[in-house]
């Protein structure tokens, strides 16, 4: 009788194991919270948004395990919020959270403000104008452009991939000066010939944003246009040798994130007030590459020619999709350090988008 | 595997045995490995529970002197997880883990031992398909009391032992760390493993640990087969959760 009492304790032991959390809460509502961050809020009725299948959308996203990746998403129209759902935690409309390559559309948008100053005199100037102590060693790139950093085709040997790339070697601290350690790199490319989206270009545009405004980058860009946007929940990494990330780098919430694509959707205004050049906002997001991958590319923006929209494309699944002629904008955020085939997918994004799209008169 | 554990066990406890004196083992040391199911449920990735494979390969020393018994044991040993087909990894590494028993009761063939256990044990994950380079861990220090039930079969020997924790520090992770830098250099292991200890009891943190062996006895050796249950669970947080099922494998080299 003993032996059967151990024997049966012993089976439960051998049969027991941990239980995984539900990854996603209940969908409930996708009512806006008011907040004193700038945004007004309507219903969706108002802004010609059928109700009944936009719930129906945030009850799919809510409960497909497929999209478990999927952290928010908000809708706005006609420069309002007018739905949020936040998958996991409601605490994520508050808390900061990395929103990877966005950071480069956002620094596309402060090289439009620092043209506007009078910083930088053209975008067709040499990165030695403005860096002229760093490149004294490097005269193999004396002739790469602004421009040719903002549309990715610097012909830099930069790769972001794998633990042998040069991203991966930041991450881990390894160079003592990231800029230096970009520069030091070798072309593979002439300037302007072969599109490549690395995360060294934007760290050369920091540099040359530093040096031009003499000043911290976050500390610049809040007093330029951080605090014009109402921006209050954003901080910006730095790497050891105290500069700026230029590729990435931003933490913020989702409804501060789409401030920057809102702006960029409004001609450069936030609530009426002109923040950033309307031409330079025209420019960064009209097609310069058109053979780039996945999509055609502006200045750092993405662009979608079918579906008519650009957009901001953050690593792990991070997006910002900006329809012009419907005035149409949704944020999605996901896990951030998911990897490969792990992340939430740009066609997935897009077909969320174009789900509401479709419902948007 | 947890069916071929529970057959060998009705096997052996349905054999019959006889007394028979136990060949008085003063020192020995043990050489073996483990391999089992383990699961592992960091309160940072959202609730996934990453589960798979650990193997340890283990060391031990035993000396017996008079009523008393000091056993060290150390082990190594990495785990490879999944969840959702992301992968993960864990590198577990006990330094100390020492016992001190009494003698508190026996007969010709059982004896029961009391006493005490101080651990020092590092569990260390990498997740880098849902984290990239971010690096977690659980070290624990830790106070136990520990028994130790045995009795004879025939030439052989059936071993229990059970230990639940008492006090102890832990380390953990904390909650926010910039995740744009990566932490997976051997240097940022040992500092990140043994930073930040908190202290605390059954308020914070509760270990189990279960071991049934079956020992047989020859001369100079001991063959020893057995099952280990171990779950850990750390209430603050972060919060973590492990649990796992080892199948033992050890020999046992007798020394006078």
């Amino acid at each position: 009788m003993k032996n059967i009492y151990f024997i049966a304790s012993i089976s439960i032991i051998l049969t027991s194991c941990l239980k995984e959390t539900p990854l996603k809460k209940p969908f409930s509502s996708y009512t806006p919270t008011p907040m004193s961050d700038g945004w007004q809020i309507k219903a969706p009725q108002q802004v010609q948004i059928d109700e009944s299948e936009l719930s129906e959308i945030y009850e799919n996203i809510h409960s497909d395990n497929d999209l478990w990746q999927i952290r928010s998403l908000l809708i706005f129209r006609n420069n309002s919020l007018v739905a949020e759902s936040y998958m996991k935690t409601d605490n994520d409309r508050t808390e900061k959270q990395a929103v990877w390559s966005c950071t480069k559309q956002v620094l596309a948008e402060l090289v439009g403000i620092a043209i506007d100053k009078g910083l930088i005199s053209s975008i067709d100037d040499s990165i030695g104008k403005y860096l002229s102590n760093e490149m004294q060693n490097h005269a193999d790139k004396k002739n790469i452009t602004i421009r040719n950093l903002l549309q990715m085709q610097s012909g830099i040997a930069y790769s972001n991939s794998g633990l042998s790339g040069q991203t991966a070697n930041i991450q881990q601290q390894k160079p003592n000066d990231i800029l230096e350690y970009i520069l030091s790199l070798p072309m593979n490319a002439k300037p302007n010939e072969v599109f490549h989206y690395n995360d060294g270009n934007p760290q050369i545009i920091a540099a040359i944003l530093e040096n031009v405004t003499k000043k911290d980058l976050n500390e610049w860009a809040t007093e330029e246009f951080f605090n014009k946007l109402n921006i209050q929940n954003l901080s910006w990494s730095k790497y050891k040798d105290g500069n700026t990330f230029g590729a990435f780098g931003i933490l913020t919430t989702p409804r501060e994130l789409a401030k920057f694509s809102q702006c960029a959707l409004d001609s450069g205004k936030w609530n009426g007030n002109q923040i950033i050049n309307p031409n330079w906002i025209n420019e960064m997001k009209s097609v310069k590459v058109l053979d780039a991958t996945p999509k055609p590319f502006g200045l750092f923006w993405w662009i979608d020619n079918e579906r008519q929209i650009f957009y901001m494309d953050g690593h792990g699944g991070q997006f910002v999709f900006a329809n012009p002629a419907k005035n149409l904008m949704v944020v999605m955020t996901s896990e951030p350090n998911t990897q490969d085939e792990f992340q939430l997918s740009l066609n997935k994004g897009l077909e969320i988008y174009d789900r509401i799209n479709s419902i948007s008169n | 595997m947890r069916i071929i554990f529970t057959l060998i066990l009705i096997f052996l406890l349905t054999k019959s045995y006889s007394q028979v004196d136990t060949l008085f083992q003063k020192r020995s040391h043990s050489f073996g490995f483990s391999v089992g199911n383990i699961q592992i449920k960091e309160g940072l990735n959202l609730g996934l529970v990453f589960g798979g494979t650990q193997f340890d390969f283990q060391y031990g020393y035993l000396r017996n002197y008079k009523k008393y018994k000091f056993i060290y044991e150390t082990a190594i040993g990495i785990g490879i997880l999944k969840s959702r087909q992301m992968e993960g990894f864990n590198i577990r590494f006990k330094p100390l883990d020492f016992s001190y028993l009494h003698l508190v009761k026996h007969s010709t063939n059982s004896q029961f031992y009391f006493g005490g256990n101080i651990l020092l044990n590092y569990n260390y994950q990498l997740y880098p398909d849902f984290q990239s380079g971010q690096s977690y861990w659980l070290s624990q220090i830790q106070l136990k009391p520990k028994i130790e039930y045995s009795r004879q079969l025939r030439k052989n020997k059936i071993e229990v032992q059970f230990e639940n924790s008492l006090f102890g520090f832990i380390s953990r992770p904390p909650i926010y760390r910039d995740p744009h830098f990566f932490e997976i250099n051997v240097d940022q292991f040992i500092t990140n493993a043994n930073s930040n200890f908190k202290v605390g009891s059954f308020n914070q943190f509760n270990s189990t640990n279960f071991k049934l062996k079956y020992v047989m006895q020859k001369r100079k050796v001991n063959y020893v087969i057995g099952y280990e249950f171990y779950y850990l669970s750390y209430y603050q947080s972060p919060n973590f959760e492990l649990m796992s099922h080892s199948l033992l494998l050890q020999i046992q080299l007798k020394k006078k």
